[in-house]
């Protein structure tokens, strides 16, 4: 894959660019900042080579605060195929909404920077996110989850259909949510089906799953 | 618990100053400001003491605003206008408290110059409106006679006369009521001024806040994500069978556990130095100092040692002034003078280009509220190719 990588701190941008390229993707253009992102983007679908995904830092110059997030919602309203992965030391389900609000449908992943060491995952994330998937936190889901606690609706669900619900706003499949949680296939499908009834939301297929949770999540 | 600081009176004195000349009396500006004065005590009193009479029932208010319009009035005389204290607004008509902070005192002042002014007043304004006429007239009639020298004459010693006797009046009533009034003015500026600087001081912890956040952030927490993919990478290489890939992973693992390890202590260092706690001001003096790429003297006198606030406010601009000798100076020597004495004093000298400023929002700002804040004060001297003298003065007790 054709990647584009963006964080403000040297060092970790290398390790990130190394680590990618040693799982063979290809970087094709590293920005420092928040405007770089945005100008190398724009240099790059000049020329229609728009990357396959772009990996950015939330906090970056010229303000240091969530210019990176701003960038990134400035590129999905620019170039609404194109999917972003953002990476943050620090999430919030307020920066979720903000990337979710905008209105391009190309996948979307939004991580806290650590979950990087996690290589396989990560670089999992990155593939799913490339392929139009949405990725989120499970600090994010956390938060959500412990926002909405007392929600009449949320209540009738079983603990173990909480389970399947964060693992499932995490933008697990339900073959890797069934392996995390040592059960069958047939019983996730069980409990994603009960889940959906529950929240009232229509059937989805399983990159669209994500959005309908998050959207319901952060109504 | 106010004083009346000696400059103030002084400065006050020299104001109301009339010149012993009684010629210059006629053209200097207070003989005319007292006139105009003494001319609006007389309008003053009498409203005053109609509005208490017709008022009778909303005295304090009346006190109030006779008070309020005395501390503007002095503007006439050319001293500066008096600040009412906060709490002395009345808040309806009849609340006893128009009456305090000299507030009825003044009231009675007022009614009294104005009564005692209009007396001289009338009669001086009637003999020299007099002179003035017959003045006018003789020098109407073109009969140039020796009365006309006499008249002048007349007219003119009344004229002093007249200033001298409303600069009295006049100066007598500014300085009584100044002596009413200006403890509690004083006292009103020393609030303001205190909620000035305790709004300072907590721009100061934010400030300091964000300052420490963004360390941990630039730092150690950098160095950990790091080492966390590193780490990740062993893994995968080992996974691959790849133990070449696998070592220089954790080797890279190691050094950035160690570079997390040293932002860590450069963070809290400053925060709290170790060494100020364990081995006081003087042993932390001298370790920044020895830190500097600069060559520091460091020369100390006395012996008595400082609380702890003060130390730490001293480390800290010490810290300070050498960042930004580092910076800014260009400087090839920097020498620290610290008098352990009361007050303590520390002054950091060094012969760099100069051009130090306290800007508001930078480092050096902060700590000169908190010098302030510890009750010391501060002073920079950075003329523009230098040298900047550092110097600041703390309570010792």
């Amino acid at each position: 894959m054709r990647l584009l990588v963006a964080d403000d701190a040297a060092l970790i941008r290398a390790g990130l660019v190394g680590l990618l390229e040693r799982a063979g993707h290809e970087v094709v253009a590293e920005a420092a900042d928040a405007p770089e992102l945005v100008a190398r983007c724009s240099r790059l679908a000049a020329t229609g080579e728009l990357p396959d995904l772009v990996i950015a830092d939330v906090r970056m110059p010229p303000s240091m605060t969530d210019d990176g997030l701003r960038a990134a919602v400035q590129l999905r309203d620019a170039y609404p195929e194109l999917p972003v992965l953002m990476l943050s030391q620090y999430v919030a389900p307020a920066y979720a909404a903000t990337l979710l609000e905008a209105r391009a449908s190309a996948g979307l992943g939004y991580l806290l920077k650590e979950r990087v060491g996690r290589v396989a995952d990560f670089l999992r994330s990155v593939e799913l996110v490339a392929a139009g998937g949405v990725v989120v936190d499970p600090e994010v889901v956390g938060q959500l989850l412990n926002a909405r606690r007392g929600d009449p609706v949320l209540s009738r669900l079983t603990p173990r259909e909480l389970e399947v619900l964060s693992l499932m706003a995490n933008g697990a499949s339900n073959a890797q949510i069934a392996d995390q949680l040592v059960v069958t296939q047939a019983a996730v499908a069980k409990h994603v089906a009960n889940i959906f009834a529950k929240l009232d939301l229509g059937p989805n297929e399983d990159n669209r799953r994500v959005r309908a949770v998050l959207a319901y999540l952060n109504r | 618990m106010t004083t009346q600081s000696p400059l103030a009176d002084a400065e006050f004195r020299s104001r109301l100053a009339a010149p012993h000349n009684p010629l210059r009396m006629l053209i200097s500006p207070i003989g005319w400001r007292a006139v105009l004065y003494c001319f609006t005590s007389i309008v003053g009193g009498v409203l005053a003491l109609l509005a208490a009479i017709l008022g009778v029932l909303v005295l304090p208010l009346v006190t109030w605003a006779t008070a309020n319009a005395e501390r503007g009035r002095l503007v006439v005389l050319g001293l500066p206008r008096l600040t009412p204290l906060p709490r002395t607004r009345v808040r309806h008509p009849w609340d006893p408290r128009g009456f305090s902070d000299g507030n009825l005192a003044v009231w009675g002042i007022t009614v009294l110059f104005g009564l005692v002014d209009a007396i001289p007043g009338a009669a001086l304004a009637i003999l020299i409106l007099g002179l003035a006429y017959t003045l006018a007239r003789q020098l109407n009639a073109f009969r140039w006679s020796i009365d006309i020298v006499l008249v002048g004459g007349e007219l003119a010693v009344a004229l002093v006369i007249g200033l001298y006797v409303a600069w009295a009046l006049a100066a007598a009533q500014a300085i009584i009521v100044d002596i009413q009034l200006r403890p509690h003015s004083e006292l009103s500026q020393q609030v303001d001024e205190l909620t000035v600087s305790r709004r300072n001081l907590v721009d100061v912890f934010a400030a300091e806040r964000r300052r420490i956040e963004h360390d941990l952030h630039d730092g150690a927490q950098q160095h950990l994500v790091l080492t966390s993919m590193q780490l990740g990478e062993a893994e995968y290489a080992l996974g691959r069978g790849d133990l070449d890939g696998a070592r220089r992973a954790l080797q890279a693992a190691q050094g950035s556990v160690e570079a997390a390890t040293t932002s860590l202590r450069d963070t809290i260092r400053g925060i709290h130095p170790q060494l100020l706690t364990d081995r006081g001001l003087v042993a932390a003096v001298r370790e920044l100092a020895g830190r500097q790429s600069l060559p520091v003297h460091v020369e100390v006198s006395g012996g008595q040692t400082p609380g702890e606030d003060v130390s730490l406010a001293v480390y800290y601009l010490v810290s300070e002034a050498f960042t930004n000798q580092a910076r800014h100076a260009r400087a090839t020597t920097s020498t620290v003078r610290l008098q352990l004495a009361d007050p303590l004093v520390l002054e950091v000298y060094d012969d760099g280009v100069g051009g130090a400023q306290v800007r508001p929002g930078h480092g050096l700002s902060g700590l000169v509220e908190w010098t302030r804040a510890l009750g010391g004060g501060f002073w920079l001297s950075s003329p523009p190719g230098g040298p900047t003298l550092l110097r600041a003065i703390f309570p010792n007790r």
